[in-house]
């Protein structure tokens, strides 16, 4: 049984690692945001809501990652 | 039949919003419009105001007067559910049942954004487009967009207190430590949890929150705003 609880843990932590490169893109894409505003701050809105947009689609994989590591620790012991 | 216990904090949650939102519309009838707004009227004013410019920017002035009070509801209510952790309370946001509710209800006003401005023909031929074999891809799509946003706004919520557990948890495991060195038995007060925990619930609680609030408000005006076409919401047609 202990070890059974060991494997689950070690599913769950490479599960959560689909957020390895969201946190990557996430970062690129905020610095470009970053450029653009500088380069011309009157568009600051549309920049910021695009920006978010992006983000948030991209973060969609970490989401995953992070809902099945959360299964896997909470639903899948008590199957 | 268990109930759980975030039933209580959501119907608590509601009372509280409830007589607030009574109270300041009271308020605001007794005041005369030509006049300066006076006390809480001024931050109240203020959002409201901010808030309206941002959805007129994302859809447009006509479907604006209609879309802010719902963008209004979703900023009070999640950012409220998410702060109320730091009174000792679990959020109704680490509950899947309610940012799923809140999750369809955008997702019903886009479907319907969507009818309103391609028409049953053209809402039923998205499902095909650009080949008739991406018909299985398309109707995924659709529901993904209900599901990332439900689960994006829970996972940020329930890590958050997840974390705040493990720091009480660890801090906890520390004091009792030093004070066995010192010569207590048995558990101690946690005398260095509230020495740490306070800068990690400001940035879990309140800083998380509020973003997740702006990235959900956010998302709910883009994805509304991008099934209308240019015209309307520039005014012209």
């Amino acid at each position: 049984m202990d070890i059974n609880k060991g494997l689950i843990a070690i599913g769950a932590g490479l599960a959560v690692m689909a957020g390895m490169m969201t946190g990557l893109g996430e970062g690129m894409a905020a610095a470009h945001a970053c450029d653009a505003i500088g380069k011309n701050p009157e568009a600051e809105s549309k920049i910021r809501s695009n920006m978010i947009l992006g983000i948030a689609l991209s973060e969609t994989v970490a989401i995953y990652g992070l809902l099945v590591s959360i299964l896997l620790m909470f639903v899948y012991p008590n199957l | 039949m268990t109930v759980q216990s975030d039933v209580y904090v959501i119907i608590l949650i509601t009372i509280l919003l409830g007589i607030g939102i009574i109270l300041l519309s009271k308020k605001l009838k007794k005041t005369d419009p030509l006049k300066k707004p006076t006390g809480i009227l001024v931050p109240v004013l203020w959002a409201i105001d901010i808030v309206h410019r941002n959805v007129v920017n994302n859809v447009g002035e006509k479907t604006a007067d209609i879309l802010t009070p719902y963008i209004l509801v979703l900023w009070v209510y999640i950012f409220f559910a998410n702060t109320i952790s730091l009174f000792g309370l679990s959020s109704p946001t680490a509950n899947l049942s309610v940012t799923l509710l809140l999750a369809f209800l955008t997702w019903l006003l886009i479907q319907i954004t969507e009818l309103k401005y391609q028409g049953l023909g053209g809402y039923m031929h998205g499902f095909l487009e650009p080949l008739a074999v991406m018909l299985p891809m398309n109707i995924v799509g659709k529901f993904s967009i209900m599901i990332s946003m439900s689960v994006r706004l829970f996972g940020n919520i329930l890590c958050g207190g997840i974390m705040m557990q493990l720091v009480y948890g660890a801090t906890q495991a520390l004091s009792n430590a030093i004070a066995s060195v010192l010569g207590a038995k048995g558990g101690v007060f946690n005398f260095i949890g509230p020495i740490i925990a306070p800068v990690l619930h400001a940035y879990f609680d309140l800083f998380a929150g509020f973003i997740q609030t702006l990235v959900f408000v956010t998302l709910t005006m883009v994805l509304i705003g991008n099934d209308i076409p240019e015209d309307v919401r520039n005014g012209i047609a």
